[in-house]
Formats: structure tokens, sequence, C-alpha cells
């Protein structure tokens, strides 16, 4: 695209400047969530991994502990947990519109909570057995974590064999948000903060002994 | 039968992709180790003048830049000295910084203009969209210096350009006969040599 028109769309209106940046799904300033559901029988996981721009990070973490010759290890975790406290407070499941007592807690990851000169990388889950009823019904995941912020979605619910998605707020993200790695993929993600909140509705299976007859 | 599958799907498990390929363990650091690094490096102000010619430059809309002053690294401040001293702009002010070659601005910074906004002439006002969605702060050091800030992150400091542009200028094609007629190259990394502040 010619600097020109790209500079014609920025000096419309602040609004419209704002929207134009909403195009670069990989700026360094953006946050992202990506949620994976997975359903096996009745028990219900839900994990999310977030990206948060490192400078930000940093800048608050250097607020919380101004003085860097007393920081390490223990400051290090300290302000891990705090996030991860925050990511996971943020993070509320309901199912039939009835909320699931659940807690996330910090995934197993090398990198969680570490970073590179982009992002530093969290990763949170719950594991909720027996949450889900034979009859299925509606799963919504709230996300209060980071509100406001310029932030990218992306998500993906592993119904298995037994289950399967009838409805769904992910449609806009289509099949390419269906896949293990997601990274790089523009599809995968969107910008729309309709897409914050996940709400899905999964219902059984026929069985399928009894439909091969 | 129905457990040990769970189980091993438990243990197949793998954490859900990021946006970004996730970097490996020994490429990243926690943020005290980041910390420390980026204090053990200190940045070594440059300073760069213009020769431009202000008529040669002149496009209603864009602000004539003289000079462009890199004062720190990271975050990364920019002053940015005009030729002529603001005057307060009904629109707004913005300031681009962008990477060469990328058609995409990195950040940008936005004074804006208000009775709200206890600015003086310009300064720093309640809410910044633009820092909020793109990181980036400015304000006026005085008549004709802009003092910018943005997180470091990946613009590279020997190669970047500035503009600075009105949001109230005239919105029609003609503006744009030429590409970016008032930007200014930044160089903010020794050599000091090699440091330049071109007018083109």
């Amino acid at each position: 695209m010619p600097r020109r028109v790209f500079f014609v769309s920025l000096a419309v209106t602040a609004l419209a400047i704002a929207a134009v940046a909403g195009a670069h799904p990989y700026g360094p300033e953006y946050y992202s969530f990506r949620t994976v559901v997975d359903v096996d029988g009745a028990r219900v996981q839900v994990t999310v991994a977030v990206e948060i721009p490192t400078q930000l990070v940093l800048a608050e973490y250097q607020q919380r502990y101004p003085d860097l010759e007393a920081v390490g290890e223990k400051e290090d975790r300290e302000f891990f947990e705090f996030q991860i406290g925050r990511i996971g407070e943020g993070l509320a499941v309901a199912i039939n519109g009835q909320p699931v007592p659940t807690t996330f807690r910090a995934a197993d990851s090398p990198i969680n909570g570490r970073a590179d000169e982009r992002f530093f990388y969290y990763f949170v889950t719950a594991d909720m057995p027996g949450a889900l009823p034979p009859q299925g019904g509606k799963l919504e995941i709230d996300n209060e974590a980071f509100a406001g912020v310029p932030c990218y979605f992306s998500a993906w619910v592993k119904s298995g064999l037994a289950w399967k998605v009838t409805e769904s707020n992910l449609t806009a993200l289509g099949d390419a948000a269906q896949a293990e790695d997601v990274s790089e993929v523009p599809e995968a993600w969107s910008d729309d903060e309709a897409l914050r909140d996940l709400v899905v509705r999964l219902e059984p299976r026929a069985n399928r002994m009894r439909g091969a007859r | 039968m129905r457990s040990a599958l769970a189980l091993l799907l438990t243990l197949i498990w793998v954490l859900p992709a990021t946006a970004h390929p996730p970097p490996k363990m020994d490429e990243t650091e926690s943020a005290s180790q980041m910390l420390r690094k980026k204090k053990r490096t200190p940045y070594t102000a440059l300073e760069g003048e213009s020769a431009a010619d202000k008529q040669a430059y002149g496009r209603e809309g864009f602000l004539d830049i003289k000079a462009v002053t890199v004062t720190d690294a990271d975050p990364l401040v920019v002053e940015v000295e005009l030729f002529e001293a603001l005057e307060p702009d009904p629109g707004g002010l913005l300031v681009f910084l962008l990477a060469e070659g990328d058609m995409n601005f990195r950040y940008a910074a936005y004074l804006p203009e208000g009775e709200d906004a206890e600015w003086g002439l310009f300064g720093p006002s309640g809410r910044n969209i633009f820092e909020e969605r793109l990181g980036g702060a400015a304000y006026a050091r005085d008549e004709t210096t802009l003092t910018v800030t943005v997180p470091r992150a990946d613009i590279p400091l020997d190669d970047f350009l500035v503009h600075v542009h009105t949001l109230s200028g005239p919105d029609n094609d003609d503006l744009w006969k030429d590409e970016c007629p008032n930007e200014r190259k930044g160089i903010g990394v020794p050599p000091r040599s090699e440091q330049d502040v071109t007018g083109d």
C-alpha cells in the first residue's frame, strides 16, 4: 500500500487511525488471549494463553519494585503469582447460566511468566470434572482480565467425539482458529471485543452405534 | 479403560498456542533479569540536525521538523524540534514513529486539544487514546519542541522516521502528492559519525 494512501486514512479522525492500527494483529502493543476448551465426557478443561507487551509488564514490575538491586527470584515469583491471580480472577465459567466454582491456576510451562523482547507469556488453566450435564448445555466463559486494553482474541472448543458444538460466538474466527498452532495465523485472531467472552452450546452426539444400524 | 484414555489425553495435552510463536525457554528471561540487563546497558544520547529547507517540504497538515534527537532508548524518548512555534490545533496533533521500509507506523503519540486539557499551549491531557492503543505519549516541552515517549519494543533505533501531523488539516489527495513530505530520519545508535537527520 502506498504510504500516502495509508496516511490519508490516518488524517481523517483519531478514531480512524485507531481502527487502522487494529489491522495489524502482531504489533507489540497488543495483548492477546487464546482460549482452548477441552471437553471430555462431563469434564471441562479451560486453558488460556495470554501475551502481554513486555514493556508494559516491566513498567509495572519496576513500579512495584523500584529497587532493581533488591529484586530476584522471590520478587519474580511474587509478581508471577500476582499476574496469574489477576488473569484467573478475571475469568469465570458458567454452564446453563450457573456459575461453575473453579480456580484458574498457573499451567505447567517452562516459559510461563517469562518474556522475550515482545511479550510476557502467561498460561492459566482450570479443570472442572463433572461440570457438563449429560444433556449438554450452554457454556460461557466470561473474561474480564485486562479489560479495555488493545487486544486480539482467539479460541477453540475441542468437543471430542461425544459432543458437538451447535451454537457459538466463535464462528467469525472460522476454521483457522481450530488448530493447535495458530501463531502468526491472522485469520485465527480477531480484535472484536465480542470475542472476549466465549459462548458455546454443546449437545451430545447421537449414539454412533445406534445410528449405524 | 475410560480413565486410562482420559489420563492419556491429559498427558498429551498441550498448552494453547499464542499469537506469536512462543519462544524457547533459553530465549526468555524473568522480569528482574530483563530489567537488570537494561540497566547495565546505558544509552548515550545522540543529537542530529537537519538542514532541511522548510519551504521545500512545507505541506499543510504536516509540521516541518527541524531536528530529531533521541535522548533515551528504553523507553524510547525522542525530542522533535519544529521550525515554527506550535499553535493550538482543534483536532490535536499526532507524532508518528515509523520503522523505515515499513508502511505501518509502530507508535504514535497524540496531543489532544480542548478546554479540559490543561496544556497551556500544548501539554498532557487526561485521556490519550493513542497512549492506550499504541503505547506512546507526547507533550510539548516548549513552543517548538515535542517530547515523545514510546515503549522501546521493536522500533529500530538506527533507522526510523518521524512525522508530525495535524488532525485538522485538509483531507484531500492533493495533500499527499509526495510521500510523507515532512518526515525526518532519526538515527540514534552509535557510532556517532553515522548519525544523520536528513530532510528526505
